[in-house]
């Protein structure tokens, strides 16, 4: 996985597993390297009258770290999270509902709001919810020498000048969220921009590869089912 | 337009996942079904699923959770309440369902089922819109019950929404095992993922729940394997 990148991009291996949590309506856990971030999605259930909205689903979102006491900076990724899924689920396929989002970093080692968007991205579509496209986030980190470095650590991204964090979409490859810190200049912006978009195509590909081996026992089962013969279906009597 | 525009809908079920888009002929009749959209002449999947497609109609499949009402589908509905003539049905979706109380067959306002909170039916959506609450009835379109009904005794488990998709299909391979197991029993699959089952003794019933809920995860053979040892296990 991620063989296709260019030789100056290197990321951390990334792993995830789907449907996780039984209690969920979908769920999914992302790995990158020492990161580490689970995902868990109800919905679309029923919305306390004072939050409804009649044109379209409330969405819901909580961000816990992993120490477990809260932060300012959880709050920060509650927002982006909700953010993210305001553009990308079709909400006004459920009105009158709400999508509880509950984010839950379990260990964290750098990259954690691209993980974080990334775990978003497999839970939303684990759970079914209708979606324009996915989305992929990637972290890079700019070092004192110029140079970029993707998918950060911890360490890497307390020795960098600048962070930067991009979500990708995959229906017209546009960015819809973007998330800055530190100095650099518009062409090092730009030039992170650009090349971001190899590695988000990757974890595409990788997304894809994921639910292959989730639904591949759906697949199978058609192949079970007995060929439908004309007429022996009997109608249900009207 | 990405190259993934130009693809055409292929004939085999395969896996997409959402953004995929398929060119669709503009001279082709086809019926979008569920987890795609239409747009600028081809469809987009709006979930990752298993695609399908016949001559007139495509759309995804896809194992969910959360029961959203469709028209005309038989769902089990739990009774949680009543207000004035109609009670309240849990039908596991995102709203409470109701039904009308003389939705029955043969009912009256006279002569009608009292049901209580904790009562459960099997029944058929008659309004399913996103904006409005669900409606029941337990009959079908000429008035006649046709199978649908209060279900009495028995034992409910919940499933997902694949499993019981599956279960309904015409001679599903995971329901013609328990025939050779079992001489005699009830099995009431509703679309919204909840599974009714009866049979003479509770110990039955306890092998066929169990065989279902492993339904979920282990593919047929594993499942009848299990099946077997369990009835032999429960005696």
């Amino acid at each position: 996985m991620l063989g296709t990148l260019e030789n100056s991009i290197r990321v951390r291996p990334i792993s995830s597993e789907l449907s996780i949590l039984g209690n969920c309506d979908g769920s999914a856990r992302v790995k990158q390297g020492n990161s580490s971030v689970m995902v868990g999605i109800w919905g679309p259930v029923e919305v306390k009258q004072s939050k409804e909205d009649p044109e379209k689903c409330v969405i819901e979102t909580t961000v816990k770290g992993a120490t477990g006491q809260g932060s300012p900076l959880d709050k920060m990724y509650e927002e982006a999270v909700r953010q993210t899924c305001e553009q990308v689920v079709i909400t006004s396929a459920h009105p009158r509902t709400c999508i509880q989002v509950i984010v839950q970093v379990e260990s964290e080692d750098g990259a954690i709001l691209a993980v974080m968007k990334n775990a978003l991205c497999l839970a939303l579509m684990d759970a079914g919810l209708p979606m324009r496209s996915m989305f992929a986030g990637v972290s890079c980190a700019q070092q004192e020498n110029e140079e970029l470095m993707w998918d950060p650590t911890a360490e890497e991204e307390e020795e960098s000048t600048a962070q930067y964090t991009f979500v990708y979409e995959n229906s017209r490859n546009n960015v819809i969220y973007v998330h800055c810190t530190g100095e650099s200049t518009v062409e090092q912006y730009m030039l992170a921009l650009q090349k971001s978009r190899q590695v988000a195509t990757e974890v595409f590909g990788f997304y894809r590869e994921s639910f292959e081996k989730l639904l591949r026992k759906d697949v199978k089962f058609q192949m079970l089912l007995p060929p439908i013969i004309k007429g022996e279906i009997l109608e249900e009597p009207e | 337009m990405s190259d993934t525009a130009r693809k055409e809908i292929p004939d085999k079920p395969s896996i997409v996942v959402c953004g995929d888009s398929f060119a669709i002929p503009p001279d082709k009749d086809l019926t979008v079904g569920p987890g795609l959209v239409f747009r600028n002449n081809s469809v987009t999947c709006t979930k990752p699923g298993v695609i399908k497609s016949n001559d007139k109609s495509v759309w995804i499949d896809r194992n969910n959770r959360r029961y959203v009402p469709v028209l005309e589908e038989r769902v089990i509905g739990i009774i949680i309440g009543r207000v004035m003539d109609e009670y309240r049905v849990d039908i596991g979706g995102a709203h409470v369902a109701m039904m009308s109380s003389i939705a029955f067959e043969g009912a009256t306002q006279r002569n009608k089922p009292e049901l209580k909170p904790g009562n459960v039916v099997f029944a058929r959506v008659i309004a399913a819109n996103k904006d409005v609450e669900p409606e029941l009835a337990c009959v079908n379109k000429k008035g006649k019950a046709n199978g649908l009904q209060v279900l009495e005794g028995g034992h409910i488990i919940q499933c997902s929404l694949g499993l019981s998709r599956k279960l309904r299909q015409h001679k599903s391979p995971l329901t013609q095992p328990l025939f050779n197991h079992f001489k005699s029993f009830e099995l009431c699959v509703g679309m919204n993922g909840r599974v009714w089952v009866r049979s003479d003794t509770n110990k039955h019933t306890v092998a066929i729940s169990i065989y279902l809920k492993r339904c979920e995860y282990l593919c047929v053979a594993d499942a009848v394997m299990t099946l077997k040892q369990t009835v032999r296990a429960l005696g």
